[in-house]
C-alpha cells in the first residue's frame, strides 16, 4: 500500500464481503420457496426475501466498487485522497442506511414501510430493484456526491491516467443514471422507459467502464505489461461497450409499448453487446501471457481471468440466447433471463469485485504483494467452489426455462403459470443443492482471509523473459 | 518463454486461423472455406505454431459447421424453412438456440483461448478434442 489514505477501500471490502454473505443468504432463501412455497412464510414471504436478495447485491457491488476507487485512484494518481474523512463517514451513512433499508423491508409491511419514509412526498418506490424508500434513494445520492467528489478532486489534484478516467466516468454515469430513479411517471410505458435508464444504462453501459478499469488496473500490477499496451486495448473496450451497450437498450423495449422499430435496433446493437466482453476475454489473456514477472498474489490472477471468461459467457453467450427479438418474444420473463441474470451478475460484476479485494486486501493488511500460499491456495478453492456452482445453477435454470418456454408458451396447450412451476421442480432442487455448494465456497473464501495470516508470503516462481 | 514472438513469422498465420474459427462459429461456412485454404497451403509446414494453431481450428471448425448443418437439417425436415415467410420460425428459433447452446458455447472458450496463445506466439491443445488431434 503505497498512500496511507488507501485504507479506508478496507472497511468498503468488508462490509462488501458481510453483505455478500446476506445476498446469498437470501437467494437460498427464495430458492427453497421454489420448491416448498409456505417455506418461512408469513415471516419472509418470497417477494420480500428476492427484494432483499437484490437489493443486498446492489448494495454490496456498490461497496466494493467504491472500496476499488478508494484503493485504485490514489495509486493511479500518485497522491492521498483529498479528504479520507469523508470517505470514512460516508461509509457509516452508507451502511447505516442500508441497514435500515434491509429491516424496513424485514420488519414492516412494504405499504406501511412507504407511509412511514412519506413515499407520498416524492413517490418512487413499488419498482423493481428500486424498491428502496425515497429517503434512502436520496441518501444515495448524497453518498454519491460526496464520494464523486472524493474521487474528482483527487484525479484533478493528482495524475491523470486513462484508468482513473474512465474509472470516474464509469462511477459519475452510475450517479447520473441513478437519478432516473426519482422520475415515476403515471404511464406505465414511460415509467419502465426510463427505469431501464437505471437498470440497463447501469449494467450494460456504466458499469462495464468500472470494471474495464477495475480490471485494467489489475493486469498491469499483475502482469507488469506496459501501461500504454492495456490503455489502448481499454479505450477499445470501452468505445464498444458504450457502442453497443447504449442503443442495446432496446432489447428491453420490445414489448412494454413503445415502438416497433425497438424490435430491430434492439436485435441488433444487443446482438453486438457480446463484443466488448469477448474483447475483456483477450485483452486479460493476451496481457498474462505477455506478463513480464510472474506475481505472487495467484488467486488474484486467477480472479481477473475468470471475471474476463465468466463475463463474456453470462453477460455474452447467455444474453445472445434471448436477445434477438423473435427469440425474446418466447422467453421473455421465463427462467432463462433468470439464468443469464445469475451468471452475468457473478461473471462480471461480483468476480471483478472479488479480484479487486483479492488483490489489495493483503496490501492493506501488511503484507507486500500476497497472501500466504495457505491462504491462497484456500482462496482458489472458493473461486473454483463459487464458480463451477454458479456455471450449473445457469445450466440448471436454462433447462427450466427451455420446459417453461415449451409448456406454458409454446405447445398445443399451454399450461397455465404455476402448474408449469411444479413440473420444472426437479430443476429447481437441483438449483438449490447447487447454491449450498456456492454458500460453501463463499465460506471457504472467507476462511482464506483468516488462515495462514502467521506464515511467510508466497513468492513468485520463475522469471519471465520480457516481449 | 515469450522472448521470440516477434521473430516468429508464422505468428499472423496462427493468429488468423484462430480468428477464422471463431468467425465461423458465429457465422459458420464461409469463414470454414477461408480456414480451409490456409490448412491446405500451410499443412505441411514445419512451423510448430502454424501447425498448432491451424490443424486444429481446422479440424474442430469441421466439426462444429457440420453441427450447424445438421441443426438445421433436421429443422428444416420437421417443418421450418418451408418458405421465405418461414425463415423466422419456431423452427429456426430452436435451431439457433442449440447451436448457440451445444456448439458455440463449449468451443468459444478454447477459441478464445487459442486465439490468445497465437497472440503470445505460443502453442495451445484444444481441451478434450485437441487430444485426439
Amino acid at each position: 500500500m503505497k498512500y496511507q489514505s488507501q485504507k479506508v477501500a478496507k472497511l468498503y471490502f468488508i462490509a462488501a464481503i458481510g453483505l455478500f454473505v446476506g445476498q446469498i443468504l437470501f437467494g437460498l432463501i427464495i430458492g427453497a420457496q421454489y420448491i416448498w412455497g409456505d417455506f418461512l412464510f408469513p415471516e419472509i414471504p418470497f417477494n420480500v426475501a428476492r427484494m432483499v436478495h437484490t437489493n443486498l447485491l446492489i448494495v454490496w457491488l456498490l461497496f466494493g466498487f467504491m472500496g476499488a476507487a478508494y484503493y485504485l485512484v490514489p495509486e493511479e494518481a500518485e497522491t492521498d485522497l483529498v479528504m479520507p474523512w469523508l470517505a470514512t463517514l460516508m461509509f457509516w451513512i452508507f451502511l447505516a442506511a442500508g441497514a435500515a433499508t434491509i429491516l424496513g423491508y424485514l420488519l414492516v409491511p412494504y405499504s406501511s414501510l412507504a407511509e412511514l419514509t412519506q413515499n407520498d412526498l416524492l413517490p418512487t418506490m413499488g419498482r423493481e430493484f428500486l424498491e428502496q424508500p425515497t429517503i434512502t434513494k436520496l441518501g444515495i445520492v448524497v453518498v454519491a456526491l460526496a464520494f464523486l467528489a472524493n474521487i474528482g478532486l483527487t484525479i484533478l489534484k493528482g495524475r491523470k491516467t486513462v484508468i482513473n478516467l474512465v474509472l470516474l466516468m464509469g462511477l459519475a454515469g452510475l450517479a447520473v443514471f441513478f437519478l432516473f430513479s426519482f422520475f415515476n411517471p403515471v404511464n406505465i410505458v414511460w415509467d419502465k422507459y426510463y427505469w431501464w435508464w437505471v437498470v440497463h444504462l447501469w449494467v450494460e453501459g456504466v458499469w462495464e467502464l468500472i470494471l474495464g478499469s477495475i480490471l485494467a488496473f489489475i493486469l498491469i500490477k499483475t502482469t507488469g505489461v506496459d501501461r500504454e499496451v492495456i490503455e489502448k486495448w481499454l479505450y477499445v473496450i470501452i468505445a464498444m461497450t458504450l457502442i453497443t451497450g447504449i442503443v442495446g437498450t432496446g432489447h428491453h423495449y420490445y414489448w412494454i409499448g413503445t415502438p416497433e422499430f425497438w424490435q430491430w435496433w434492439g436485435s441488433i446493437f444487443s446482438a453486438m453487446e457480446p463484443i466488448p466482453f469477448f474483447m475483456m476475454t483477450v485483452f486479460a489473456f493476451n496481457m498474462v501471457n505477455k506478463r513480464r514477472r510472474n506475481h505472487p498474489n495467484k488467486a488474484a490472477v486467477l480472479w481477473a481471468l475468470g471475471t474476463a471468461v465468466m463475463a463474456f459467457l453470462g453477460a455474452g453467450v447467455w444474453g445472445f440466447l434471448h436477445t434477438l427479438a423473435p427469440v425474446n418474444y418466447y422467453t421473455h420473463g421465463t427462467q432463462i433471463t433468470a439464468a443469464h441474470g445469475h451468471m452475468a451478475f457473478y461473471g462480471a460484476y461480483v468476480m471483478i469485485n472479488l479480484a479487486i479485494i483479492s488483490y489489495a486486501m493483503p496490501l492493506l493488511r501488511g503484507r507486500e504483494a500476497a497472501n500466504s500460499n495457505k491462504s491462497q491456495v484456500l482462496e482458489m478453492w472458493g473461486f473454483w467452489l463459487m464458480t463451477i456452482s454458479i456455471i450449473f445453477i445457469t445450466l440448471f435454470l436454462t433447462a427450466a426455462g427451455i420446459l417453461q418456454v415449451y409448456l406454458q408458451r409454446f405447445s398445443d396447450s399451454p399450461m397455465p403459470f404455476m402448474v408449469v412451476q411444479e413440473k420444472i421442480e426437479l430443476f429447481y432442487v437441483l438449483r438449490e443443492l447447487t447454491g449450498l455448494v456456492f454458500l460453501a465456497g463463499l465460506i471457504v473464501y472467507i476462511a482464506s482471509s483468516f488462515v495462514g495470516s502467521n506464515e511467510p508470503e508466497a513468492t513468485a516462481e520463475g522469471e519471465v523473459v520480457a516481449s | 518463454m515469450n522472448g521470440h514472438e516477434h521473430d516468429n513469422p508464422g505468428k499472423g498465420l496462427a493468429i488468423a486461423g484462430e480468428s477464422l474459427f471463431l468467425l465461423n462459429l458465429l457465422f459458420p461456412v464461409l469463414p470454414l472455406l477461408a480456414l480451409g485454404v490456409l490448412y491446405f497451403r500451410h499443412r505441411n509446414t514445419a512451423n510448430l505454431l502454424v501447425e498448432c494453431h491451424l490443424k486444429q481450428p481446422w479440424i474442430t471448425a469441421l466439426f462444429s459447421t457440420a453441427l450447424f448443418l445438421l441443426i438445421n437439417l433436421v429443422a428444416a425436415l420437421s417443418g421450418g424453412y418451408n418458405s421465405l415467410e418461414n425463415l423466422v420460425s419456431i423452427h429456426s428459433l430452436v435451431a439457433l438456440e442449440v447451436y448457440t447452446l451445444l456448439v458455440i458455447l463449449p468451443l468459444t472458450v478454447p477459441g478464445l483461448l487459442g486465439l490468445t496463445k497465437a497472440m503470445a506466439g505460443q502453442c495451445y491443445r484444444y481441451p478434450l478434442l485437441g487430444r485426439f488431434l
